[in-house]
């Protein structure tokens, strides 16, 4: 057991390095994006709509920012090193699948945690007030962890890097954008509201706009975002594809 | 069919010997019927190198895959030190030492780190896997290049440090799949000085190369696959006695370099007094030769 985690470890460590490597353009990458979305819906907001609207506003560029960090960083990183080879080298060591895994999913939810400290780090910046609670640090990571398995899935079975990257992209983009995460579920349409309610990050919304409106009331939220957290990264980790048949 | 009645022929493993690889009936059919391997049967004694030769496409790297487990046979079995691959592939794995051919390193990570991680990964503790790292880089001639990002590296210091990889752990058995392949001819000298040394130290080495020079040089018997068949095993020697012509002379005609090849010495010069060469060079066939006059005759069949 102890292996086990050494060896996600080092995988973890050997993935921090890149920041050394390419820290600027990951920094860039992880602030643009979110804080982008931001200024684009506060630029929409008619002025004046206040304290309950930016929150939410703030909620929505938190989830898009971590979701897109987190499942577009780990499919690219999974898919470079599957198809670069350098997963060959993994491979042929004695190491446990599952313990690679963590370790690059470890490291992609650091991005997102990293990915959120920025956004909520321009909450003043833009005037928006935000009761900040200790529930919100295992709420974030899971928001993060949510779509980790899909991100497994699509860099273990895609054919080629590109297709990867695409599906990774399209995925995330669809999850958030059909996901109520920048206002409530009840302005969607009857429709769409199942589609939404199977998504991780509507209840990733809910749960971090309840947190940071200070309104409370997140747990049943959380649960479901647990729930759907473990169902995912359960389909990821049986899609891990390690040795060839 | 032939060919494969001379492997026994050829190469009898000793049965007291201690078997490091054994390779049984293996056989690989991917998805949409291409046979990629067929009924694969050797064994490699534990200490031995064997050297797999063939052209492209021959199916060496599909039978080096199926060796460390990364590929799962359609049929037949690995046993790696006794160890079934198939069924035990992570035990199997601390037993080896892979050099994969289209792998290349961690880009970002120097050498030095590139090491001393992968030693990690083989269980040993921080300070070890550093002093590890820094053996290698030493024996690998790696030094002035060992706090670099492996991305500036050149594709044969790349290779090097692969190898060096395969040796993190200082497994039993090591499998390299062209493991000199783009080293210039001084780097080669140093990986086959490395390897030299290892075989010494009792490792066994199954490798696989387009050099045959390589070959004649390390490998205590050579394997030749053509058409995912094993079509010989056996000592330079051995394969030399199973070609016809085993003499050559090299002689420069009169249209250039010219060769004169016979099945025994006195055949040869009787050829060159018949053309009235006197300055010649007389030596056994090289393994080049039999190699191609192998993969001709296992190619029709």
């Amino acid at each position: 057991m102890a292996k086990f985690f050494s060896d996600a470890l080092v995988v973890f460590e050997m993935e921090l390095r890149k920041l050394r490597a390419w820290g600027p353009i990951y920094l860039f990458s992880i602030v643009i994006v979110p804080i982008g979305t931001l200024l684009f819906a506060k630029a929409l907001t008619p002025p004046g709509s206040g304290d309950q609207v930016a929150t939410r506003l703030m909620t929505g560029s938190l989830v898009f920012g971590i979701g897109i960090m987190t499942v577009n960083n780990l499919a690219q990183l999974m898919a470079m090193e599957r198809f670069q080879h350098m997963l060959k080298l993994i491979i042929t060591s004695p190491i446990h699948p599952l313990s690679y895994a963590l370790g690059v999913v470890v490291f992609a939810v650091a991005q997102g945690m990293l990915t959120a400290g920025v956004i909520l780090s321009f909450a003043p910046v833009f005037g928006i007030g935000i009761h900040l609670n200790l529930w919100l640090i295992p709420v974030l990571v899971l928001t993060s962890l949510s779509m980790t398995g899909m991100g497994i899935v699509i860099a273990t079975w895609s054919p080629t890097a590109e297709i990867s990257n695409m599906l990774a992209n399209t995925a995330g983009i669809m999850l958030t954008m059909l996901s109520p995460v920048y206002y409530p579920i009840e302005r969607l349409p009857h429709w769409l509201r199942w589609a939404a309610r199977m998504s991780p990050y509507t209840h990733a919304g809910q749960a971090v706009d309840a947190i940071l409106s200070g309104r409370g009331g997140f747990a049943q939220e959380t649960f479901i975002l647990l729930a759907i957290t473990a169902a995912g990264l359960t389909l990821g980790i049986g899609g891990l594809r390690w040795r060839e048949r | 069919m032939a060919a494969h009645a001379a492997v026994t022929d050829l190469a009898p493993a000793p049965a007291d010997a201690a078997l490091a690889i054994d390779v049984r009936s293996l056989s690989k059919r991917y998805a949409g019927g291409v046979l990629a391997n067929d009924d694969i049967s050797l064994r490699v004694a534990a200490g031995m190198t064997l050297g797999l030769l063939g052209h492209n496409g021959a199916g060496k790297t599909t039978l080096v895959r199926q060796i460390t487990g990364e590929l799962q046979p359609t049929s037949g079995g690995v046993h790696v030190m006794g160890i079934d691959v198939v069924r035990h592939y992570g035990r199997a794995r601390k037993l080896m030492g892979v050099v994969p051919q289209e792998a290349i390193p961690y880009d970002h990570l120097t050498p030095r780190e590139h090491l001393a991680f992968f030693a990690r990964l083989r269980g040993l503790s921080r300070g070890d896997a550093a002093r590890r790292a820094a053996e290698l880089i030493e024996s690998l001639g790696l030094g002035p290049h060992a706090s670099k990002l492996s991305r500036t590296l050149s594709g044969g210091l790349k290779r090097k440090l692969l190898v060096g990889n395969a040796l993190v752990g200082d497994p039993p058995v090591l499998v390299l799949d062209e493991p000199t392949t783009g080293l210039d001819p001084h780097a080669r000298r140093e990986v086959w000085s490395l390897l030299r040394t290892l075989r010494g130290r009792g490792r066994t080495i199954i490798m696989t190369t387009h050099y045959m020079e390589e070959a004649e040089e390390l490998c205590d018997e050579v394997a030749l696959i053509s058409g995912g068949r094993l079509a010989v095993q056996g000592t330079v020697e051995q394969l030399r006695a199973h070609v016809r012509n085993r003499f050559k002379a090299t002689y420069e005609g009169a249209d250039g370099h010219d060769a004169v090849f016979g099945e025994t010495a006195d055949d040869v010069l009787a050829e060159l007094a018949r053309r009235g060469v006197e300055e010649f060079s007389l030596t056994k066939t090289s393994l080049e030769d039999v190699y191609m006059e192998l993969t001709a005759r296992a190619q029709e069949g």
